[in-house]
Parts: structure tokens; sequence; C-alpha cells
């Protein structure tokens, strides 16, 4: 039994070394091939056999088991030798093998070789304790090194250490990258490498360099430029994952849709390869897919600190509805915390927090009453580097006295006493980057020194009144009612400035600065006015006019009949005619009734009768929206329904193109006359003129308000 | 009622059995050493713990100066000198690829381009282009972010808006200042996280809903709060006349103990939020009119803002109330301004509208800065989408209107940790297109959410079955604008 195994020991390892010899000449029948195959599994053997034959050589040798160790060292030898045939008869499946599976190869022979001499000369060893020793731990260590290039072999290079190696993306700017180098080559390299990069080369295939892309495989040139569709690349990445030639294998990581698309991309762009990406033109979609490839995948925002989390308990009891600290993200130890509420604000507050001074980054403490004393608490929190004090009680004396912030970068003191002396002391604090010192008295001049003499410190000192920059006052505001009254009206105006000056005319005249009436107290009026409004206030341009209308009313009618219909869209009560109310230009609010298929005829009746002199209509006008006034307007009145007479007509000429909407008061003036009952006929354009741009259709006539005198 | 008590009875039951099992606990961390996602990846908010960022945050709150109705980015921030050459020429197939249009133009047989009818001018170190309508935005163009790429999925304004508040066309979810509330908690907790102020300027406007700031399926405490510009600024805020503090504080306290009662019995959480709710109102009544006095603010900041900001109600008041909020601590303040829905007029209209948010929107940016708050504090300005590079309905050379245009808008950015002084994305030489770097809205939405420390991919909540997001299952963080 020992003889034979012995026997195919030494023949197999002949065996090997003979087809090592002649490995050119090698041609493998399919059936042998499949023995080829089992080389991935059957390596394990003598990896394992191996290492427990060198164990023996370390342990005191005893008779009894002598007989064990000795067939295990035979049978690890023979494995080792069986294995490396396997092998080589593997590699024959590969064209063009790369100097990884050269490397593998030699290795996996000098193992064999190995195993053999540790089985032959294995006593001799024994004898010579040292060198026997030295000998396994170099046989062990070809072993290991045999096995990594394995590895690289059917898992892609570097695969042993690839998990401890930092994988994040190089960053290229877009100016500087070229199109092989920094956006092909790290995806072949990531999805393809494991076959055809690095000395491997499977299917004479070498994705290194641009030699390599160039030339192809053994099938056939890689890419046709500017042809995606019939390019080899991208036929074997669309083929079905389960087709045998689908690329990259099953088994391997895919492309993603990403990076298949911006491989499309680059070969219908031309496949260049020595290219810089900023040479393509703009609009290229490569390009502008390599854009977006070229971002990081991810941003890992939180700033690193030296120190631990606090305690959550002592986070929570600090919290409260006037302190709030707030951790700076998930996971990260630092706190900002901000306190709300003058009035809750004590020093004691603050001092609690020392519990956390370790942790605290950021303080916010505007607007509260923070004193000089409490600036030596806050010097204590040692990794501040926010300090929010703005509006808050300190003075510059005080400031000084923050001399043990050595991480503090941004103190805004916007609105305190501050001077210039003290911002100078503070250009110690090392890391100190910017000071805000907006509504202080540090004056223009004082900032550009301070900004001269400390170049590291950047100072914002705000919005400067420019004197050469006068600005406008809005306009006032009307507080009374507009639109019709009954009596009189008294008229109320502000404007929100201190110290602004209402100037105003009653008979729609703009008003100026000099003449014009000045507002002092609200007035009352009692006839029909337009008043127009202007602010003044020294050193700001006057405001522009803003007018309001009052039309005073005598008579309101007691009852309303709209004889003919308005039409549906438009149809509101026929009180709005009577409601006091102008209305505004949006015809749709309620407040309008609307005419175009039949003229409007409206009675207004009164229960005892009364002396009038003109009646008003609020008419609107906007050509636009197709609304004119009407082409005939007339007013009868008289004692009863069956008996008046004409009080006045109208026929207004037709408006012209581009005539602003505007609302219409129209007047009818007749002698005083005594009536009970009126009669209001307005008829709409039935025919718009050739300018408009529906000329030929009707138009519409809108109706608001009828005040009676 | 019986769900309720079930719920309940499933709670206890499942605190006993967690609490016997941590015994073994001990045992399993050491083998989940080598799975740090055996435990994480199958939790209900993967890793995400209300109240604290996912990472350091850049931005610690938002001012949001939203357009609304879309102001035209032809006539604001994307100089297309080749549209007033082209003046009166129809739009080419080729640069419009089917691209449907608004029911508006869609009938129009002719879509004749139409060049801007103000002229631009470049500005800043950044030679940033923007139009003279915004004079003193072009004072700060070195401290905001231009971003001419924008493009949505909406092109209507209700969509359009629902979608960039909320991510979603249909209403019903939480709003960008509810998520961010729900994020990272309220900052200050005598105000609420997410407050809401409206403005409207003259030109023609779309209305704002309060579907806008609604919290959808979060914790109803999230929702957004409405300062509105009467005597009562926060509806339902004050105590009713006859009522003095000590009173209300002694109801609450009455209230509060028959709340924690019903807490105990059903456990509805509900209950919970409505104790705090009622809290943290008791604490605003004094909050509140503390900062809506604007009466202390120097003339100075009086003249930045101009001397609307004294005006209730107006954009400029709002702006100036913006960043009182911001400074005591509201995470998320979102402004509206309407009116910006120039389909015809558009000259004149925007002409008002840029003067009702030019002098206040930059003023802000300054204030801000001055106080050392801009850094920490993002703002963005920008509507719901932009509008079309020809005209709708008549054209003249100074009366012309343009409809609605999703493919391209611009907005802008500053502070909270964006690059200032950029200008990011192109579009084609008709302003049609986007050419380079579009960011979506959802991309925006997760950029925003980055600056404030949170992974868009991880805020979520889990709600009838599955998880929403924000961003839904879109949205990429653009970097290259952060600094």
């Amino acid at each position: 039994m020992k003889k034979t195994g012995e026997g195919i020991l030494l023949g197999g390892l002949i065996l090997l070394l003979f087809l090592t010899l002649f490995e050119k000449f090698l041609h493998i029948p399919n059936w042998l091939m499949v023995a080829g195959h089992m080389h991935p599994l059957f390596l394990h053997f003598p990896i394992v056999l191996l290492l427990i034959a060198f164990v023996t050589i370390w342990l005191p040798s005893t008779n009894h088991n002598e007989a064990l160790f000795s067939l295990i060292r035979l049978t690890a030898a023979l494995s080792a030798v069986i294995t490396a045939i396997m092998g080589l008869i593997l590699s024959q499946e590969t064209e063009n093998a790369g100097s990884i599976l050269q490397w593998h190869k030699w290795g996996g022979i000098c193992i064999a070789v190995l195993g053999y001499l540790f089985y032959t000369f294995y006593n001799s060893l024994v004898n010579a304790r040292i060198q026997g020793r030295i000998f396994t731990i170099a046989a062990t260590i070809v072993i290991f090194i045999t096995g990594d290039f394995g590895g690289d072999l059917t898992h892609g290079k570097n695969y042993l250490f690839a998990p401890i190696q930092n994988k994040e993306k190089k960053q290229v700017p877009m100016e500087q990258a070229m199109v092989f180098e920094d956006i092909i080559k790290p995806i072949f390299t990531a999805k393809c490498g494991t076959c055809h990069a690095d000395g491997n080369h499977k299917g004479g295939l070498s994705l290194d360099d641009s030699t390599g892309i160039l030339k192809g495989g053994k099938t056939g040139p890689l890419f046709v430029s500017g042809e995606p569709e019939i390019s080899l690349l991208l036929k074997r990445i669309h083929l079905p994952e389960e087709d045998k030639k689908h690329m990259p294998p099953i088994s391997k990581t895919q492309l993603s849709a990403e990076e298949t698309v911006l491989l499309t991309a680059w070969i219908r762009s031309g496949g260049l390869l020595n290219y810089k990406m900023a040479m393509l033109p703009v609009k290229d979609s490569f390009r502008l897919l390599a854009a977006s490839y070229l971002q990081p995948s991810t941003i890992n925002n939180n700033p690193v600190y030296d120190f631990s989390a606090a305690d959550e308990k002592i986070i929570q009891k600090l919290n409260n509805n006037y302190r709030v600290l707030e951790p700076q993200g998930l996971g990260s130890p630092a706190l900002a915390v901000s306190f709300y509420n003058r009035n809750n604000f004590s020093s004691k507050s603050l001092e609690e927090l020392l519990d956390v001074k370790k942790q605290v980054v950021s303080i916010s403490l505007s607007r509260m009453p923070v004193k000089d004393d409490d600036l030596l608490v806050i010097n204590k929190f040692e990794n501040l580097e926010k300090l929010n004090l703005n509006n808050s009680d300190i003075t510059a004396k005080g400031l000084e006295q923050l001399n043990g912030l050595k991480k503090l970068k941004e103190l805004s003191l916007s609105g305190t006493s501050v001077t210039a002396e003290a911002i100078e002391k503070l250009a110690s604090l090392p890391k100190l980057s910017s000071v805000f010192i907006w509504n202080t008295k540090i004056d223009t001049l004082q900032v550009a020194s301070l900004r001269k003499k400390i170049s590291k410190l950047n100072i914002e000192n705000g919005f400067v009144d420019n004197p050469s920059f006068i600005a406008e006052l809005s306009v006032p505001l009307i507080e009374s009612k507009t639109g019709v009254f009954d009596t009189a009206r008294f008229i109320k105006m502000k404007h929100p400035v201190k110290g602004t000056e209402i100037r105003y005319t009653l008979d729609g005249s703009p008003p100026d600065s000099s003449k014009s009436l000045v507002y002092k107290d609200s007035f009352a009026i009692q006839s029909d006015t337009k008043l127009v409004v202007r602010a003044f206030k020294k050193g700001w341009v006057g405001s522009s006019p803003t007018n309001a209308m009052f039309v005073k009313r005598g008579f309101k009618p007691d009852s309303i009949e709209l004889a003919t219909p308005a039409d549906p869209k438009y149809k509101p009560s026929a009180n709005v005619l009577s409601d006091a109310d102008l209305a505004d230009l949006n015809f749709g609010n309620g407040k309008w009734l609307g005419y175009m298929n039949n003229p409007a005829v409206i009675y207004l009746y009164f229960n005892d009768a009364v002396k009038l002199h003109s009646v008003m209509a609020n008419l609107m006008k906007r050509t636009e929206q197709y609304v004119f006034l009407p082409v005939k307007m007339e007013i009868y009145g008289g004692m009863n329904k069956s008996n008046m007479s004409l009080l006045g007509r109208i026929t207004p000429t037709l408006p012209t193109k581009n005539e602003p909407g505007t609302m219409v008061q129209q007047v009818f003036s007749f002698a005083p006359t005594s009536l009970k009952c009126i009669k209001i006929v307005a008829n709409p354009i039935q025919s718009l003129p050739q300018w408009h741009g529906g000329k030929g259709k009707k138009g519409w006539v809108f109706l608001s308000e009828l005040v009676l005198n | 009622m019986q769900k309720e008590l079930l719920e309940r009875a499933l709670n206890i039951n499942r605190r006993k059995f967690l609490a016997s099992l941590s015994i073994g606990v001990g045992s399993v961390a050491l083998g989940s050493l080598l799975m740090p996602d055996l435990f994480g990846g199958a939790s209900d908010d993967a890793g995400f713990v209300p109240g604290i960022p996912h990472f350091a945050p850049k931005a610690k709150r938002v001012i949001y100066l939203f357009q609304n109705g879309a102001p035209s980015q032809l006539e604001t921030f994307d100089h297309k000198p080749m549209l007033c050459e082209m003046m009166g020429e129809n739009l080419p197939d080729s640069i419009r690829q089917g691209q449907r249009l608004t029911g508006m133009t869609s009938q129009q047989k002719t879509f004749p381009l139409v060049g801007s009818y103000y002229k631009f001018n470049q500005h800043g170190q950044s030679g940033a282009w923007v139009s003279e309508l915004f004079p003193y935005m072009s004072k700060i163009v070195d401290d905001i972010c231009i971003v001419k790429s924008m493009h949505t999925e909406a092109i209507n304004h209700d969509p359009a808006l629902t979608f960039f508040q909320t991510g979603n066309q249909q209403g019903a979810r939480p709003s960008m200042g509810s998520w961010v509330s729900y994020g990272l908690g309220s900052e200050n907790k005598n105000l609420p996280a997410f407050c809401v102020l409206l403005s409207r300027g003259k030109g023609n406007g779309q209305g704002v809903y309060s579907k806008l700031w609604s919290n959808g399926f979060l914790d109803s405490i999230h929702q957004g709060v409405q300062f509105s510009s009467g005597d009562n600024p926060v509806l339902y805020l004050q105590d009713p006349d006859g009522m003095d503090r000590n009173a209300r504080r002694q109801m609450l306290d009455k209230i509060g103990e028959l709340n924690e009662m019903d807490y105990k019995n059903f456990g509805d959480p509900e209950i919970a939020t409505k104790i705090q709710q009622y809290e943290t109102a008791f604490r605003m009544q004094t909050a509140v009119p503390d900062i809506l006095d604007v009466t202390k603010e120097s003339e100075d900041i009086v003249k930045l803002y101009g001397s609307e900001c004294l005006v209730p109600g107006t954009y400029a008041a709002n702006c100036l109330l913006a960043r009182k909020l911001s400074e005591n601590g509201v995470r998320f303040i979102q402004l509206y301004h309407q009116g910006w829905d120039q389909h015809g007029n558009l000259p004149i209209e925007m002409k008002g509208q840029a003067k009702d948010v030019d002098q206040a929107s930059a003023a802000l940016i300054t204030d801000l800065k001055q106080r050392g708050l801009l850094d920490e504090t993002l703002v963005i300005w920008g509507g719901e989408f932009g509008r079309t590079n020809y005209c709708q309905g008549k054209m003249t050379e100074d009366k012309y209107g343009r409809d609605h245009h999703p493919r391209c808008f611009s907005i802008w950015m500053a502070g909270g940790g964006i690059k200032p002084g950029m200008v990011y994305g192109e579009t084609d030489e008709f302003g049609y297109n986007i050419v380079q770097n579009p960011v979506h809205v959802h991309d925006f939405q997760a950029t925003v959410l980055n600056q404030l420390g949170l992974d868009h991919e991880k805020l979520v909540y889990l709600y009838q079955g599955r998880r929403f997001r924000l961003t839904d299952v879109e949205g990429k963080v653009v970097r290259d604008i952060l600094s």
C-alpha cells in the first residue's frame, strides 16, 4: 500500500514536470477538462494536509503515531501533485495567460515539489531540527502566496486586502480629467479587472491600457468607434445574464445602469482614450454623464471631534423650553446650544451648561441679557467654535476675558457696545476667522484699519446707510373706508415711518411737498372728494401718490327691481347697486352685475317721493376683457312705473386701442324733480370695433353702484 | 373603539415582550457586530431618530420666498438675447419637440418668439446676468447661487405648487416644512417649527391654499402655522376677553390632567400631541407679540427693507418678520407672494411684482449676513415653473404674455452652505430646453434636506403600509452647488 502510494507520487511528479516542460504542445481532450475544472475544489486538500503534515515536525515524536503521520505526509504530497496537474490542465483553457497565472502555476509546481521533498527526506529533516523547521515555514509561505495568486485569478486582483483598502473614488476635477484614465479605466478595473487586467488576459483581452483596448480580444475588436449598437463590448454587456457570453459573468459584480450608459455614450462619442474631458463639446452627452460620475458618491459631512459624547441623561436634564441643546448629527458628540426668551435667562442657566462644557461647540445668546461676568463662564467651553452674542449686554471690557476659546471660529457681536480695541485684542484667538460687528460703535474707518491690521479676520460690518443713496418712502395708508358715504365721512391717514409728513389734495391733483395741505388730524368731508396723498420725510424720496374716492349719497332706494336678467355668471343680488361699495376692477368678485345678451333694465323705487337732481352710475371699462361702456344709457323718472319721462341720455364714444382699464363714474344731472320711481336702461355693445381682438363679437356692460342725489 | 382597545392591548404586550427580551439582547448584540443592517434595515424608519439630523447640518433654518404664479425666467435671470433678435418668428418645432402646452395656448396657430422687454446687465464678481427689474438683487449676486436649469413635471399652478411643496402633484402629503419639523423638531419651543406668511402683489394672481402647508399624514404638530396681518396674527391664540393668563394656566392644567387620563386609557398619540399643542400655544401667547413688534427696528433696517416693511401684510413686512422668526429659531418659514402669473400685459405687471419683492428679498440676505446668520440660514427665491419663450395672445413690443413652461426656469438660493456667487445650469439659446446640469424639483428638495443635515432617502414615514419620502423615489443632491 505504502509502496504503491510512493510510486504514484513519484510518477505523478514526473508527469507534472513533463507536462510543464512541453506545455506548448498540450492538447487537452474535453473529458479531461473536467478534471481541470476540479482544480478549484481539489486544491483545498493539499493546503490542509500539507499544513497538518508540517505541524508534525514541531511535535514530540512518539512511536505509535508515527505510522499515521507518515500516511498524512504521503497523502499531502500526493494531493499537491494531483492538484498541480489539474491546475495545469485548467490553465490550457486560457489563451494569452497573464502574469498572475504564470506566478500561480510556478507556485503550484513548487508546492508539489516541496511536498515530495518533505515526504522523502522527512527523517533527515527531523534530525536536523532547525533546518526542518525553516523548511516548513518557507513552504507554508509559498502555499499562502500561491493561494493568494489563485484568489486574484478567480476573484480579481488584490482580492485579499481589498476590504481594508481605501475604496474612495479618486476625485478628479472635470477640467483635468482624462477620458480613459479617469472615467473608463476605473469602471473596467472595478467590473472587468478580475479577468481582463493586471496580468489576467482571459479571452486574450487586456483592458489595462490603450494598446490592449485597441487590440481587442480573440473574438475581435472591443468596439467600433461611434457605433455602440454593433460594438462587441456593449453586445456582451447587453446579452441576457444567463447567456454564457454575457459579461461580466453572472457570478461577478454587474455593471450599474449608470456605468453601462456611460460606456455607451463613450463609444458613441468616438471611444476616445488619451483625450482631455474638457476638450469634448460642452453639450456632449458623454461629457455630461461623466461630470455626474466624477462627483463623489457619498460625502460624510460630520466633522470629527476628539471628545466623547455627553451622558444622554444630562443633556435631557439641561434641555428646557428656553434652553435647547441639539446634537450636531446622528452619532456626533458635539452639541449646539440656543437660549430663548430674555426674561427666562439667568447666569445660572449658563453655568449649568458646564456639565457638558467639552461637548458644546456652538452657543447662541442672541438678545439675552448676558453680562460681562457671564463671559468668564463662556470662556470655559474649550471646544466652542461659534458664539453668538448679538444684541446682548456685554461690553468691550468683558470681551477680553474670552482668551481661553482656542477653537473659536465665529463670533457675532452685532448690536453690542464693543469697540475696535476689543476686536483687535481678539486677534490672539488662534482659530478666529469671522467677526460680525454690524450696528456697533465701530465706524467704517475703524473697520478699515482693523481689516488692515488683522488680515486673517473676516470682519462683517453689514449694511451701512449710504448718504448718497436715498430710499423712497412707501405710500401713506388711508384708513377710512372709501367709496360711497351718506352724510359725512372722517378721513384718517397714517404712515408707518415715524416723523413722516403726509400731504394731500381733495380735488384729484397730485400733492407736492411745499404747498399742499399737511395732514394733522382726522377731518370730515361732506361732498364728493377725490383724495390724493403723498408722504414726505427729510432724507427720503417722497412717496408716489395714492388716491381714494369718496362719493356722497343723498338717497337710498327702498327697493330695486331687475326687469331684465343679468348674465348668470355675474348675477349677484340687486342690492349690490345700493351697498355703498364702488368695488374694484375685478368683475368676478360678486359686486358687479354683468350684461351682454340683453340690455340692462333696472327700476329703483321709493316709498315716499324724493327730490333728486343727479344719478351717478359706477361702470367698468376693460376693453381687453371685452368690457365696454354701454353704447347708449338712459335714465327715466316719474311717480310710478307706467308714467315716466326721460331725465338723461348718453352715448359714450367708443374707446381706442390700449386704453387702460378703469372704473367710470357716469353722472346724469337734471333739474330737481320729485320722483318715486327711476328706470335705468343700458345697452351693451353688440359688435366690437375693428381694432379689437374679438371684432364683431358682443361686449359686456358691468354696473356696481347707483348713487342718487 | 374596538380597534383602539386592541391596539392598546398589543402595545402593552409588546412592551412586556421587549422587556423580557433584553436579557437575550447581549448575546445577539455580539453577533450583530458583523451584521450592522440586521436590525436597522428592517425597522420602520431605517435608523432615523426624529429630532436629530443624520449628519452635521450646514443650515439650521430655511426661509423660502415662494414667488407664487411663476415669474418668467426670461425677464429675471435667464438672459436670451437671441429671442430679441428673432422677435416674432415662430418657435421652431425642433426646439418645442412636441411639448404639451396648456389649454390656454395649445389652440394658437403660431408661437411667435418674444424677447425680454427689460434689459439685462452683468453684475458682481460672478458676472451673473440680472434683468434691470431687480436693481437690489443685482447687488447681492455674489452672495447667491442662481440655478437656471430647474424643471418640473406639472404644467398648471396648483399641481406644480403642490409638487414643489409636498413632492407630489396631488395633495394630502406633508409639506416640506412639515418634513423638516418632523426631521429636526422645533428649535425654539415657544414658537412653531413651521410658519407661513402670505402677501399679494397687484399682478394676475393665483390662490394659495392651506393644503400647501399641511402636515399630511405626519403628526399634526408639524403643520404650518399661518401668521396673518390683522389684529390677530395667529388665529385663536389670544385669550378670550375676560380671561387672564392665570385663569388660562389653571384651565390648561385641568384639561391636561383630563387628557392625561384619556391617554392612559386609550394610548392615542394624537392626545399627547394635543397636550403639547396647548402648551406651545400658551408659550406662544408671550413669544409672538414680541416678535411681531417691528417698532423697535432701527431706521437703517427700515431703509434696508424699504419703508413698506412697516406695513403688515406686505412682502417687505413678511421678509422682515421672516428674519425675526428665523432669528428666534423657527426652522422653516414659508412666504408666498402672489401675482406672478403674467399671461398678458407682462411688462407692466412684472414691473409691479418686481418692485414688491426686489428690495426686501435682497435686504433679507444683507440683514442675515450682517448678523452672522446667513451661513446657517438657507434662503430660497423662486416660483413653481417657468414661462414660455413665445407670446401668449396678442403681441406688441411693450405688451405681451407668456404661458406656463415646466421645462426650464430659474430660482436662486443663498446661505446655508450653498456656494455663493455661482450660476448653475444652462438652457439653450431659445430659453426653452435645458442643455446642462438639469435640476429636478426632487433634486432641489433633496438638496434642501441635505443642507439641513437630513438624508432625503432616510427621512421616511411609514403610512398605509409603505414608506413615504418628500422626494418619493427620486432626487439627487446637487453637490455642485454646495460650498
